[in-house]
C-alpha cells in the first residue's frame, strides 16, 4: 500500500512529502551525489535520497538484477516449448476457433513441423528450433499457461511491459529501479537494447517511466555503431572544462528548480547531467567487448557472419553481442536490462509475428537468439552471477495452433496472435529450474491448467527481487498505483525455488 | 494461492481446533450486522480482499460480497468446523496458511476468535455483489447492438455551447472561460485558481506557445512596461499574424496525421512532393483557414474544387489538391505479401487517422470485428471505408514477389505551372465495398454503401452523395458530415487539442480518443463552450487562441503556490494553475538557432537534410537508408522544414522525443534522459550554436564583461542575471579563461546557458 515500507528513512521523506516523487530534499541529494558542484552548492544539506541509490528490498531478494529477453511479435509456444501430441494427431482437421473475442470461425489445425524431445534431468520438452537452449532446460522454469488481455501488438506490448493495455504506466524496469535503485551510479540503472531492424510497436512508452519521475525510464543503447551518441565532448574540450560547465549548469538549474519543486523532471534533469558525465567514462568501458576472451565471444556467436539465405536474417551475432553486453552491465550493477529480438513494423517476418509462415519465422529468429541465450546462461552461471540474476524470456503473446491465411494470400503456414495461452520461461536467481508449470489445452491454444495472467508474472519478478507487488506502490492521481493494477495478482509460487 | 492445498491433513486438524474454540465463542453477538461491520469487514478488507476479489479472485473465492463465498465451502454459516477458511487461517503449515507467509502475518488469536464467532452466529454478511469497481471499460454486448448507454455517451451528445445563463451569458468569452474553469475547481476540494504569472513569463509563454521560439528581449521589455490586457491582446494578435505561428501549429498537426515524406517499410522510398502538404498545413494555420474548410480540403479538396467549378489555373484549386496529400501520407509497403490486402491496410491507415485526428474515435478497432468498447460496428467501419475506396490505390496492382510500382499519386498544379503535388486521383468507378470477415480482403461478406456510424447517423445524418464531374462525391459528403456545425465530435476534438497545447493537458486527457477507452472530460461545460465558440466564429482557430489566451486561466502562474491544490491535483489536470512545460524537440533546435542569431528564413519547399553523424549513417538499415545532404546554406532552417523520413531521423530531434511518424501521435512523451544530457554536453551542433551565440554577444555588447552577461541572459532568458548568476559566471569565466583563453571561455559560458533548464522550459 505504501512506498514507505520499501524505502529507507530518507526516501520515505521525499516520496511522501512531494506528490510527484521529488522534493527539495531529493534535489539537494541529487546535487550531493558525487558531483563536486553539489557539495559546493548545498553543503549544508544532509545527504539524502538519490532516486537511483541502491536500496535493500523489504524481503531477502533471490535476484538482484533482471535480464528481460523480449521476443517482439509473439513467439510460438506450440513450436518451441509447449509440445502437443494431440495437435500433431489432428493436423489438418477443421475446428471452431474463436480468433477474436466473440468471433468464432472455422479454422484448420496446424501441427508444429518441429521435432520435440525431452531434455535434461527434468525431461522438459523443447523443440529442435532451440537446440542450444535445450541443453539448459534444467535451469528453466517454464510457465506454459500465461494469458493476457489484448490481441493487438501495441496494447499487448504495453501490458507485457507496463502491466496495462493503455499508455502512461511505468514499465517493469521502471518499477524495479524505483523499488531498488541501481548498484552503479555511473551507468543507467535500466538499459534497453533494440533489434537493429527497429523498435517494438509503440516505441518508447514500452520502457517509459509513465507517471513516475523520468529518472526511472529505460536508456536506449544502439545495437550497432556508437552505442550511445555523444559519449565524448568535441575535440578541444577537456574533461575539466566539461566538469566546470556542468557545475555551472547545476548551479543555474538548482536556482531555476527552486520554487518549482512540483516539477520532478527538473530534478531528473540535474541528475541526468551527472549521470551523463560519469557515463562518458563508464559506458565505453562497460560496452567494450575487447576484454572478452575469444572463447566467450565464440560462445555468444558474436562473430558469426550474417546468413545470406534471407534478407532479414541476422544470425546470432547481434543478439549475442547484446546478451554479452547485458552480462557486462549486470556484472557492473545495472539493475534491469531488456533486449528486444524482432523490430520494425509488426506483421512482417522482421519480428516474431509469424503470420506469413511460422516455419520461415522460426528459421529466421530462433538461430538469432538460441545460442546467445544458451551462452548467457552458461556465462552467468560460470561467473557466479546466475544465482543473483533473473533471466526472463517471452513476448507480448503467443500464437494460434490453427493455420492463418489472413496475411498469407491464401497460403497456409502462418499463425495468428494468441493471447489466451502462451509460454514464458524464467531462469536464474530464485527460480526452480527444470520446472514446467501450467498447461494449455490439447491444441496449445488456451491456458486451462493453472492459467495465470501476465500480471502474475510481473508479481513473480518483483517477488524474486524481494519486492511485494501489493506494497510496491506509487501514489499518483489519488491512487496508490501498482505494476499489477487493481486486479488481484499472485507470484507464481511453483516456479520459485 | 501460490501453493497446492493439502486438504485432508489440515481438515482434520482444523476440525479439532474448531470445535474446541467454538464451545466458548457464541456468547453475546446480539447485533450480528454491527459485529460484522466493526470486526469482520475491516479484517477481510485488510487481509483478504487484496487477492480474493473480482472476477479473477484467488481460488475463485471472493470475499468482497456474500455471493462470492456462499457456495464455496470456505465459510459455512453456523458451522465453524466445516468452514475451511477457519482452518486455513489457523494453519501453521506455511504452504497452507492464509494469508500466505509472503503476503502477511498470521491472524492473531483474537482475530481468529472474531471470525469464529461471526461464522457461528450465522456469518451475517450484508454486502451485495457488484461492489467492486470495474478495472476498465466493460466489453460490449454481443451481437452488436446500440445500447441506451451508447446513446447517452457524453461525446455523442449535442454540444451545449450556451452553458452560462443570465448575467453570465453576456460576459466576454475569456471571462466565460474563467467562470467555467472556476466551476470545475469547485468540484474538487482544495482547488482554487492560482495568481497570475509575471509579464516576462507571459511573453515567453505566449511566444513559445504560438511560435515555438523565444521572445526578443525588446518584446518582453515592452510588455513589462505596459502589462495591460489591451497590450496583451495586441501581443497575441501580432504573434498570430506571423508565419512563425503556422510553422509552430502546423508541426502539431503533422504529429496528429503522422506526417512523413517517405513510405516506411523495408525500402522507405520517397513520397514525391509530400512537402507541399506540409507547406499547405503551415499556410492554413498561419492564415487561419477556417477549420471546416481545412478538413474538407484534406479529405476531398479535388471534389470541392470541381464542385465550386474553380478554373484549372485557380490557386485555390491547387491548394485544395495539395491538401488531398493527406490521403497519401500512410505507410506503404512496396512488396506486400498480398497487394489486395495491402491496399486495405493503406486505407485502414488513412481511416484510422481520420478517426483519431478529426473525430477522436478509434475506428480501426472495428476493422476485423465490432469495436469492443465503443458503439462502432464492423459494418460502420466498412461504410466509412467505402467513401475512401474511390481513390486510386497508392500501389499498382501486383501479384507475385518483388517490388511494385506506385499508382497515380501525383497531380499537376495549374497555377503552379504544372508542378506536381502528392494528391489523389479518383477512379472512374469506385469498387463495391464489403464487410471483410476478420478484415481479410479475401473474405467479403455483406455489401455496404458509403455511410457514417449508426450511433451518429441517427442524429447527424450525412448529406446525400452527389457525383461531382467524374468523381463519386463520396469523400465530399463525408467531409461535409464531419464538418457539420452540429457534429458532436469534430469541434470538441480540435478545441480540446488547442486547449491541450496551451495548458499541457487536454480537457479530455486523451485527445485522440473520446470513446470509452479514453478519459472523460474533466470539465465538459468548458469543452462545449470552446467548441461552440469555434463553430460560431466560423471555425476560426485564431479566435480560439485569442479567447483562451485572454483568459485569466491561461495567464496564471505555473508555480504550485497553493499547497492544498497541489495535493489534490498534482498534475494540474483541473487547470487550477498553468503547467511548466519542456519545449519539444523542434522548438529547442529552433530556439538555439534563434538565440544564436542564425535562424534561417526558409519558409517553403523541399525538406532539408542537415549533416548526419557518421555513426547514425553506419547504423542505418542500408536497404532503406537515404539522406540527400542539403547545401550548408539551408542547414539553419526551422525544424518543420527538415526532411521527415520514417526509417532514419536526426538524432538531435529523436533523442528529444520527436515522433517516428508511423502513427498519429496526440501527445508527445517528454522524457528526461542521460542521452539528452550528453546531447547538451557533447553534441557538435550544440557547441556550434554556443560559439555563434558568443560571437553575437561579443558583437552586440562590446568588450565589457558585465554588458556581455546582460546581453547573454537577455537573449536566453529575457532577463538580467541575478547577483548569484553573475557571480557564478564571472568565476566560471575566470577559471576557463586561465585554462583555454577568452574565446573558449565565453563559448563555454554560452554553452552552459543553452544547457540550462531555463533555456528549454517555459512557465
Amino acid at each position: 500500500m505504501d512506498p514507505r515500507q520499501h524505502l529507507p528513512e530518507s526516501r520515505r521523506h521525499f516520496c511522501t512529502t512531494a506528490g510527484a516523487g521529488f522534493g527539495s530534499l531529493a534535489l539537494a541529494a541529487l546535487l550531493d551525489g558525487d558531483g563536486a558542484a553539489g557539495r559546493r552548492l548545498l553543503a549544508a544539506e544532509a545527504p539524502a535520497a538519490d532516486p537511483l541509490a541502491a536500496r535493500a528490498p523489504p524481503r531477502e531478494p533471490r535476484a538482484k538484477a533482471v535480464i528481460f529477453l523480449f521476443m517482439f511479435g509473439g513467439p510460438s509456444q506450440i513450436d518451441l516449448f509447449d509440445f502437443k501430441p494431440e495437435l500433431a494427431a489432428r493436423d489438418g482437421q477443421t475446428v471452431d476457433n474463436e480468433f477474436r473475442i466473440g468471433a468464432t470461425t472455422k479454422a484448420v489445425l496446424q501441427a508444429s513441423r518441429r521435432a520435440f524431445a525431452r531434455h535434461g534431468e527434468s525431461g522438459l520438452w523443447c523443440s529442435d528450433a532451440l537446440p542450444h537452449l535445450a541443453r539448459h532446460v534444467d535451469k528453466l522454469a517454464l510457465v506454459r499457461s500465461l494469458y493476457t488481455d489484448s490481441f493487438a501488438h501495441g496494447s499487448a506490448l504495453l501490458q507485457a511491459n507496463c502491466g496495462r493495455i493503455l499508455q502512461g504506466h511505468p514499465s517493469v524496469g521502471s518499477w524495479v529501479t524505483y523499488g531498488l535503485g541501481t548498484e552503479n551510479a555511473d551507468l543507467p540503472g535500466y538499459v534497453v537494447m533494440l533489434d537493429p531492424r527497429g523498435g517494438p510497436t509503440g516505441g518508447a512508452p514500452n520502457w517509459a517511466a509513465g507517471y513516475m519521475p523520468a529518472a526511472y525510464q529505460g536508456t536506449l543503447i544502439r545495437p550497432t555503431g556508437a552505442a550511445i551518441d555523444n559519449l565524448a565532448p568535441p575535440p578541444g574540450i577537456s574533461r575539466q572544462a566539461q566538469r566546470d560547465g556542468i557545475d555551472l549548469i547545476n548551479r543555474l538549474n538548482a536556482a531555476h528548480a527552486a520554487g518549482r519543486e512540483h516539477a520532478s523532471e527538473l530534478a531528473a534533469r540535474i541528475r541526468s547531467y551527472e549521470l551523463a558525465f560519469a557515463m562518458q567514462l563508464a559506458a565505453p568501458e562497460a560496452l567494450d567487448l575487447a576484454g572478452e576472451s575469444a572463447e566467450t565471444l565464440a560462445l555468444y556467436g558474436v562473430d558469426e557472419p550474417k546468413p545470406d539465405w534471407h534478407p532479414l536474417a541476422l544470425g546470432p551475432a547481434t543478439f549475442g553481442r547484446q546478451c554479452l553486453l547485458a552480462r557486462r552491465l549486470v556484472e557492473r550493477g545495472v539493475r534491469f536490462v531488456q533486449i528486444y529480438s524482432g523490430g520494425g513494423p509488426a506483421g512482417g517476418q522482421n519480428t516474431w509475428d509469424g503470420h506469413h509462415g511460422i516455419e520461415e519465422n522460426l528459421r529466421l529468429h530462433c538461430p538469432e537468439v538460441d545460442r546467445p541465450i544458451a551462452a548467457l546462461l552458461t556465462d552467468l552461471a560460470r561467473r557466479g552471477l546466475l544465482d543473483s540474476t533473473l533471466v526472463v524470456w517471452g513476448g507480448e503473446f503467443g500464437r494460434m495452433p490453427v493455420t492463418e491465411t489472413f496475411n498469407t494470400g491464401g497460403k497456409p503456414g502462418g499463425r495468428d496472435h494468441n493471447p489466451r495461452g502462451f509460454t514464458y520461461f524464467l531462469a536464474g536467481g530464485g527460480v526452480k529450474g527444470g520446472t514446467a508449470y501450467g498447461a494449455t489445452d490439447d491444441f496449445g491454444e488456451r491456458a486451462v491448467e493453472n492459467p495465470r495472467h501476465l500480471r502474475d508474472l510481473h508479481a513473480t519478478i518483483l517477488h524474486l527481487l524481494g519486492l511485494d507487488h501489493r506494497r510496491l506502490t506509487y501514489f499518483h492521481g489519488g491512487l496508490a498505483e501498482k505494476l499489477t493494477g487493481v486486479l488481484p495478482a499472485q507470484p507464481i509460487g511453483a516456479v520459485i525455488a | 494461492m501460490p501453493r497446492a492445498p493439502s486438504h485432508r491433513r489440515s481438515g482434520a486438524t482444523a476440525l479439532a481446533v474448531g470445535l474446541a474454540v467454538a464451545a466458548g465463542a457464541v456468547a453475546g453477538s446480539a447485533e450480528p450486522e454491527a459485529f460484522f461491520e466493526s470486526r469482520i469487514r475491516p479484517l477481510l478488507e485488510r487481509v483478504c480482499v487484496e487477492c480474493h476479489a473480482g472476477a479473477d479472485a484467488a481460488a475463485g473465492l471472493r470475499l468482497t460480497d456474500r455471493a462470492g463465498w456462499e457456495d464455496s465451502g470456505a465459510i459455512v454459516p453456523g458451522d465453524p468446523a466445516a468452514s475451511r477458511l477457519l482452518a486455513r487461517v489457523r494453519s501453521t503449515d506455511p504452504l497452507e496458511r492464509m494469508p500466505p507467509p509472503d503476503a502477511g502475518a498470521p491472524l492473531s488469536p483474537a482475530e481468529i476468535g472474531d471470525v469464529e464467532r461471526w461464522i457461528t452466529a450465522g456469518a451475517v454478511d450484508p454486502r451485495a455483489a457488484g461492489g467492486d469497481p470495474p478495472a476498465g471499460p466493460a466489453l460490449r454486448p454481443r451481437p452488436f447492438v446500440i445500447t441506451a448507454a451508447d446513446e447517452d455517451w457524453w461525446a455523442f451528445q449535442p454540444i451545449e455551447a450556451q452553458v452560462l445563463k443570465g448575467a453570465e451569458a453576456v460576459l466576454p468569452a475569456e471571462e466565460k472561460i474563467d467562470r467555467l474553469v472556476a466551476r470545475g475547481l469547485e468540484q474538487v476540494p482544495g482547488l482554487a485558481p492560482s495568481p497570475p504569472a509575471t509579464p516576462r513569463e507571459l511573453v515567453r509563454r505566449a511566444t513559445f506557445d504560438l511560435h515555438g521560439l523565444p521572445p526578443t528581449p525588446e518584446a518582453v521589455a515592452a510588455f513589462a512596461a505596459d502589462p495591460s490586457l489591451a497590450a496583451w491582446r495586441r501581443l497575441v494578435d501580432d504573434l498570430l499574424a506571423s508565419r512563425r505561428h503556422g510553422e509552430r501549429w502546423g508541426r502539431y498537426w503533422l504529429d496528429w496525421v503522422r506526417y512523413a515524406e517517405t513510405n516506411g517499410y523495408e525500402r522507405d522510398s520517397d513520397k514525391p512532393d509530400a512537402w507541399r502538404y506540409r507547406d499547405y498545413v503551415i499556410d492554413a494555420f498561419a492564415t487561419d483557414l477556417p477549420y471546416d474548410r481545412f478538413v474538407v480540403e484534406q479529405l476531398a479538396g479535388d471534389e470541392w474544387a470541381d464542385e465550386a467549378a474553380l478554373p484549372a489555373d485557380d490557386a485555390r484549386r491547387d491548394r485544395a489538391l495539395v491538401a488531398t496529400g493527406f490521403l497519401r501520407l500512410h505507410q506503404w509497403d512496396d512488396e506486400p505479401a498480398s497487394a489486395l490486402q495491402a491496399d486495405f491496410d493503406d486505407a485502414d491507415d488513412v481511416l484510422g487517422t481520420i478517426g483519431s485526428a478529426f473525430l477522436g474515435l478509434t475506428i480501426s478497432c472495428a476493422r476485423c470485428h465490432d469495436h469492443k468498447y465503443d458503439p462502432l460496428a464492423q459494418r460502420d467501419y466498412y461504410a466509412l471505408l467505402a467513401s475512401l475506396r474511390g481513390i486510386e490505390p497508392y500501389g499498382k496492382p501486383h501479384t507475385g514477389g518483388g517490388s511494385r510500382g506506385r499508382g497515380r499519386i501525383q497531380r499537376p498544379l495549374g497555377a503552379a505551372g504544372g508542378a506536381l503535388a502528392l494528391a489523389v486521383v479518383e477512379l472512374p468507378e469506385p469498387p463495391e465495398t464489403f464487410v471483410l470477415h476478420r478484415g481479410d480482403a479475401g473474405s467479403p461478406r455483406e455489401r455496404v454503401e458509403p455511410g457514417v456510424p449508426a450511433i451518429l447517423a441517427g442524429r447527424w445524418a450525412a448529406p446525400p452523395i452527389r457525383p461531382i464531374g467524374t468523381s463519386s462525391g463520396r469523400r465530399l459528403a463525408l467531409a461535409r458530415w464531419i464538418t457539420s456545425p452540429a457534429h458532436p465530435l469534430t469541434a470538441r476534438v480540435i478545441a480540446n487539442r488547442v486547449w491541450q497545447r496551451h495548458f499541457g493537458s487536454g480537457i479530455v486527457a486523451t485527445p485522440d480518443d473520446f470513446g470509452r477507452t479514453g478519459a472523460p472530460p474533466v470539465n465538459q461545460p468548458l469543452l462545449d463552450f470552446l467548441a461552440g465558440e469555434l463553430v460560431a466564429s466560423g471555425w476560426s482557430l485564431h479566435h480560439l487562441h485569442r479567447i483562451i489566451m485572454a483568459s485569466r486561466t491561461y495567464r496564471m502562474t505555473s508555480r504550485a503556490t497553493i499547497p492544498a491544490a497541489q495535493a489534490a491535483d498534482p498534475d494540474g489536470r483541473h487547470f487550477w494553475r498553468q503547467s511548466l512545460r519542456r519545449l519539444d524537440a523542434e522548438a529547442i533546435r529552433d530556439s538555439f538557432l534563434a538565440i544564436a542569431g542564425h535562424l534561417g528564413t526558409k519558409s517553403s519547399g523541399p525538406g532539408v537534410y542537415p549533416p548526419l553523424p557518421d555513426d547514425v549513417r553506419a547504423a542505418a538499415n542500408q536497404a532503406s537508408f537515404r539522406w540527400p545532404d542539403s547545401p550548408a546554406a539551408d542547414h539553419d532552417c526551422r525544424s518543420v522544414y527538415l526532411g521527415v523520413r520514417r526509417a532514419v531521423r536526426l538524432p538531435l530531434l529523436e533523442v528529444l522525443d520527436a515522433p517516428a511518424g508511423s502513427a498519429p501521435l496526440a501527445i508527445r512523451p517528454t522524457t528526461t534522459t542521460a542521452p539528452q544530457a550528453l546531447l547538451f554536453l557533447d553534441d557538435p551542433w550544440v557547441h556550434a550554436q554556443a560559439a555563434r551565440l558568443r560571437d553575437r554577444v561579443v558583437r552586440e555588447a562590446g568588450a565589457d564583461e558585465g554588458a556581455r552577461l546582460g546581453r547573454l541572459w537577455s537573449l536566453v532568458s529575457q532577463r538580467s542575471p541575478t547577483a548569484d548568476e553573475a557571480a557564478a559566471a564571472h568565476e566560471f569565466l575566470a577559471t576557463r579563461r586561465a585554462d583555454g583563453g577568452d574565446d573558449a571561455a565565453w563559448a563555454a559560458l554560452c554553452h552552459a546557458l543553452l544547457g540550462s533548464s531555463e533555456a528549454i522550459y517555459v512557465d
